[in-house]
């Protein structure tokens, strides 16, 4: 496909199909598409998720992560926006290159594009009442070759970090890392940091938190046994290179 | 009078009023006036009672419009990140405006309005409302996002997301439509409600919805 960018404050993302040419996009954010562009449904399963970790994944309570994308067939153009402010950035995957991509961002990707949703971190935090909840990192993990479309809330700042760098993010602000980036969630408290998973670096794919991560949270969030906490809490991502971190302002 | 765009995230349009000169727009997207611009009520006619009472009622269409009269400066918002067009409608020309994005047009553009049907399936009966001016005169209108326009050919079609049109020319046809999603029973439950518009006119698309909650 032949993809551009279309506008500054909300941009549209503008993808030219050549003859029998396919593109994949989450469901309902066509902006506009010519006549001769044929819609039809893809399942997740057509692309090799298969209906129980779809299942685990929407289980998980804030996944938005659908059963179908919708697949264009050209020739012709088409044109998709998420109804946001922010950049869209149009990227091309190597044969094997990988990304992990925070979900809810993605906008369209070539159908030689492999596609795997998964959960890359996950975090506890109490409540008023005292009520332990979990949050999850979704991601959309996409494999070249071929190219994707996404958009940011805000602006995109991008690192490349090498062979053992380290950087740390906000939870909010991470939107994609390459599959080479070790990620692990924990929590600043008061200066000092907290594993706030019980999985260490590494992606996760669901498992609670088990008692060492509910011990954690009584640590961490808890603001309870063990941890003189006294000052601000904060869910932080830490990442080790090598490998690409990309980073949106926005929320 | 001139009608002049306050360009920024969330434009604003500044129209400059010679005395007695008076434009009019919805009511509540004032942000400024001069105090020497005095307010009147312009009354929506058109359709009797029923018809009055449906797009008011169902459509959200306002009874009344607002009317700024001069001499002096007035400036007006849709509170909403996006682009604005002035646009100078020729003797008769048509032009249709998504509801909720007309910001001003000049007292002597006659006001009308359009209804275009939805599709009818449960949950979108209801299509929606266009603000019809006809030329000449100057109208201001705001668009949510950024501004794609189109000139279709006689009977060229393009189709579009339903909240993303902004304006059309009278002599294009909007029709709504559900396109299947894929095959069988399934395609059908799980169909896009789409707008089709076919030509000849010019045509205009806002990159956001402005019907989406959390639009801006």
């Amino acid at each position: 496909m032949r993809a551009d960018t279309v506008g500054g404050i909300t941009p549209a993302v503008l993808v030219n199909l050549a003859p029998g040419e396919k593109i994949l996009a989450a469901h309902e954010i066509m902006l506009y598409k010519e006549p001769q562009i044929q819609l039809h449904r893809r399942t997740m399963k057509s692309l090799g998720v298969n209906t129980s970790h779809l299942m685990a994944m929407r289980g998980r309570g804030d996944s938005e992560e659908g059963y179908f994308f919708a697949e264009f067939e050209g020739p012709g153009h088409v044109s998709f926006s998420r109804d946001k402010g922010g950049e869209v950035r149009i990227q091309h995957l190597q044969p094997g290159e990988t990304i992990r991509l925070r979900s809810g961002h993605l906008m369209c990707f070539d159908e030689s594009v492999r596609y795997y949703p998964m959960v890359q971190g996950q975090w506890y935090t109490t409540n008023a009442n005292g009520d332990q909840e979990t949050h999850y990192l979704f991601a959309d993990e996409l494999t070249g070759p071929g190219t994707i479309v996404y958009q940011s809330h805000g602006n995109l700042l991008s690192f490349s970090l090498r062979p053992g760098e380290r950087m740390r993010t906000s939870v909010l602000g991470l939107l994609a890392t390459s599959n080479t980036v070790q990620l692990a969630i924990n929590w600043l408290i008061g200066g000092s940091t907290v594993s706030a998973s019980n999985r260490g670096f590494g992606s996760l794919m669901g498992g609670g938190g088990g008692l060492l991560g509910a011990a954690l949270q009584a640590a961490a969030g808890g603001g309870g046994a063990g941890v003189s906490s006294g000052g601000v809490q904060i869910p932080v991502i830490d990442l080790v290179g090598p490998g690409t971190v990309v980073v949106h302002s926005g929320v | 009078m001139q009608l002049e765009d306050i360009k920024g995230l969330v434009p604003t349009v500044l129209a400059t009023l010679a005395p007695q000169e008076s434009i009019y727009c919805e009511h509540g997207i004032m942000l400024f006036k001069d105090p020497t611009v005095s307010v009147g009520r312009k009354t929506v006619q058109g359709g009797g009672l029923l018809k009055t009472m449906e797009r008011t009622t169902v459509g959200g269409i306002p009874f009344f419009l607002t009317e700024f009269i001069g001499p002096g400066q007035v400036g007006l918002s849709r509170d909403g990140v996006g682009e604005l067009r002035v646009i100078e409608l020729a003797p008769n020309e048509v032009l249709d405006v998504f509801e909720g994005s007309l910001l001003c047009a000049e007292a002597h553009v006659p006001y009308d309005m359009l209804y275009v049907k939805g599709t009818n399936r449960p949950g979108r009966i209801v299509g929606f409302w266009m603000d019809r001016l006809t030329g000449p005169g100057k109208i201001a209108l705001h668009g949510y996002g950024n501004i794609i326009s189109f000139t279709l050919a006689p009977q060229e079609v393009v189709t579009c997301d339903m909240g993303a049109l902004l304006y059309k020319s009278g002599s294009v046809q909007a029709v709504t439509k559900n396109l299947p999603f894929g095959s069988g029973l399934l395609g059908k439950l799980e169909s896009v409600e789409v707008l089709e518009l076919i030509g000849p006119g010019k045509v205009a698309l806002q990159s956001i919805d402005p019907r989406q909650p959390n639009h801006s």
